[in-house]
């Protein structure tokens, strides 16, 4: 996919989080975002999620503007699937009827297909056991892999994970990561915002580095990761790579 | 020896403390003792207190009146269920209303609330009889006791659905915002929903004030039940022959809409 940001700016209660972020990524399968806390990496992805309207800028995808009228914003958002830190799944349905919600109510599918496709899915992700439990009944790992399902049922353009496994233990991190790795391989076009740079580095041909509310740095993942051109970039990168 | 006093003190012990604080942790026979014990008390309670009264039953009299007063049971039933809709209807939209964007609607919705909670039921009862519905030329007591009742419990109501609303986390309408649910869709399928386990419990209460609150109608001489009671004693020449079967008739009302209620929260029940 094609992504094109132009001079985005976005702040809350007078504090500036997006100050012009621009960049230009042509042609990728896997982005990540990464950078230090409060960089604006959350902002930028839900502006491409069309869940925050910026006060400036633009944004292209794939050619296409997006248009920041809310109207047009949740047509954007029936289009691309979301999955955030925690907290996706309603705690009111089961696992199987959080899938099926957005089947059935937004994208007006058969009752009985939904099903079908989200049992599909489910089984697939070896979920199908737990399709008739309650998000309290399922693991922080299972929660997410279910959110990640919900995701992709509706047939996205694309896929956009903000920190899917920074609330989990290193055991549930590593499930839900395989199951990226899993999307990936499949050929799904996905935007991620992670703090796992091990596996940013496996799974991201791009990456760009988010601090200040600007982009300061994109390209190959390899490049941005070792070979950073400012010094902000490559002080982060020895400090976190360090542990990896 | 040691071994059977100590099997006896715990024996009394399950007879008497709950095994946890939920209440639910009792054996049937600590459950059917306990209530045993809570029976017996009320009934020397009751037992002191009108052997000291001195008072000369007459049960007969009151019996010749019991069409009148089943006749009231009835109305107050009847009443109180018209009541109980339109009061949810009414208490929906003024928590809707103090949620919208529209700033007259917010208002609105805050100023009829305040009102009715800030000033006494009767009075309510009295201005809305004999001022509004004698200016809108409304005739039928019936309909305008439902009014009246509806738009106070509906006070009650609009602020224990807002508060259900706002219980509702920010992440869920976020979560719901994504999956791309419009507004109204957002509201239907997953803040009502959650919500209405949030609002059982205070609706239940409010429901059953609803019923007991009813009583207040008989001033504007509507014949309920408490009105039918005043009545029945009048005409008997009696008193107790006439309000111990009134409570009684209101706990026949309340107590199932209670365990209704309460029914209801076991279905709304999930873990979070």
């Amino acid at each position: 996919m094609k992504l094109e940001i132009k001079d985005l700016h976005k702040s809350y209660d007078g504090v500036s989080v997006l100050s012009g972020t621009a960049l230009v990524c042509e042609d990728f399968r896997c982005l990540v975002l990464v950078g230090p806390s409060g960089g604006g990496k959350t902002t930028l992805l839900r502006v491409l999620a069309g869940l925050e309207i910026p006060e400036r800028g633009s944004v292209r995808i794939d050619d296409e503007p997006l248009d920041f009228e809310e109207a047009a914003l949740r047509r954007h958002r029936r289009e691309v699937g979301t999955v955030f830190q925690a907290f996706n799944l309603f705690p009111h349905l089961t696992a199987l009827a959080n899938i099926t919600l957005p089947l059935n109510v937004v994208h007006g599918c058969d009752p009985g297909q939904a099903e079908a496709r989200a049992m599909e899915l489910l089984a697939r992700f070896q979920l199908a056991d737990h399709a008739g439990k309650k998000p309290a009944q399922l693991s922080g790992g299972q929660r997410q892999r279910v959110a990640l399902v919900r995701a992709i049922a509706i047939k996205p353009k694309f896929l956009l994970f903000d920190e899917p496994t920074s609330a989990l233990d290193p055991e549930m991190t590593a499930e839900v990561l395989d199951m990226i790795q899993d999307l990936r391989q499949e050929g799904r076009d996905l935007i991620l915002v992670t703090h796992q740079l091990a596996f940013a580095q496996t799974v991201a041909d791009q990456a760009a580095f988010v601090a200040e509310g600007r982009i300061l740095e994109s390209g190959p993942t390899e490049q941005v990761f070792s070979q950073g051109n400012t010094e902000i970039c490559r002080s982060f990168m020895r400090r976190v790579l360090r542990f990896d | 020896m040691n071994n059977s006093r100590g099997d006896g003190s715990a024996r009394v012990r399950r007879l008497l403390l709950a095994d946890d604080n939920s209440g639910e942790g009792a054996s049937l026979s600590a459950r059917i003792f306990n209530a045993i014990l809570v029976a017996a008390g009320l009934t020397a309670l009751f037992y002191v207190a009108f052997r000291n009264v001195d008072y000369h039953w007459s049960w007969d009299s009151a019996w010749r009146y019991r069409q009148k007063f089943l006749t009231g049971w009835v109305s107050t039933i009847l009443i109180s269920a018209a009541a109980l809709v339109c009061s949810t209807l009414i208490g929906t939209v003024a928590a809707l209303a103090r949620r919208s964007r529209i700033l007259l609607c917010r208002y609105v919705g805050a100023t009829y609330v305040e009102i009715i909670r800030c000033t006494p039921l009767l009075v309510q009862i009295l201005i809305f009889w004999y001022v509004l519905a004698n200016a809108a030329n409304l005739q039928n007591r019936y309909v305008a006791g439902v009014l009246i009742l509806s738009a106070f419990a509906g006070a009650y109501i609009s602020e224990i659905i807002r508060a259900g609303i706002e219980s509702v986390p920010e992440s869920q309408l976020e979560s719901a915002r994504a999956i791309g649910l419009t507004p109204p869709q957002i509201y239907r399928y997953v803040i009502f929903p959650q919500a209405t386990r949030q609002m059982l419990p205070p609706l239940t209460g409010q429901f059953v004030s609803l019923v007991k609150d009813s009583s207040l109608l008989s001033v504007i001489a509507i014949n309920e039940l408490t009105k039918s009671a005043q009545e029945l004693n009048a005409n008997a020449h009696t008193s107790f022959e006439g309000y111990l079967p009134l409570a009684v008739a209101y706990l026949t009302i309340t107590f199932p809409l209670s365990m209704w209620t309460r029914s209801l929260e076991k279905k709304f029940l999930y873990e979070t």
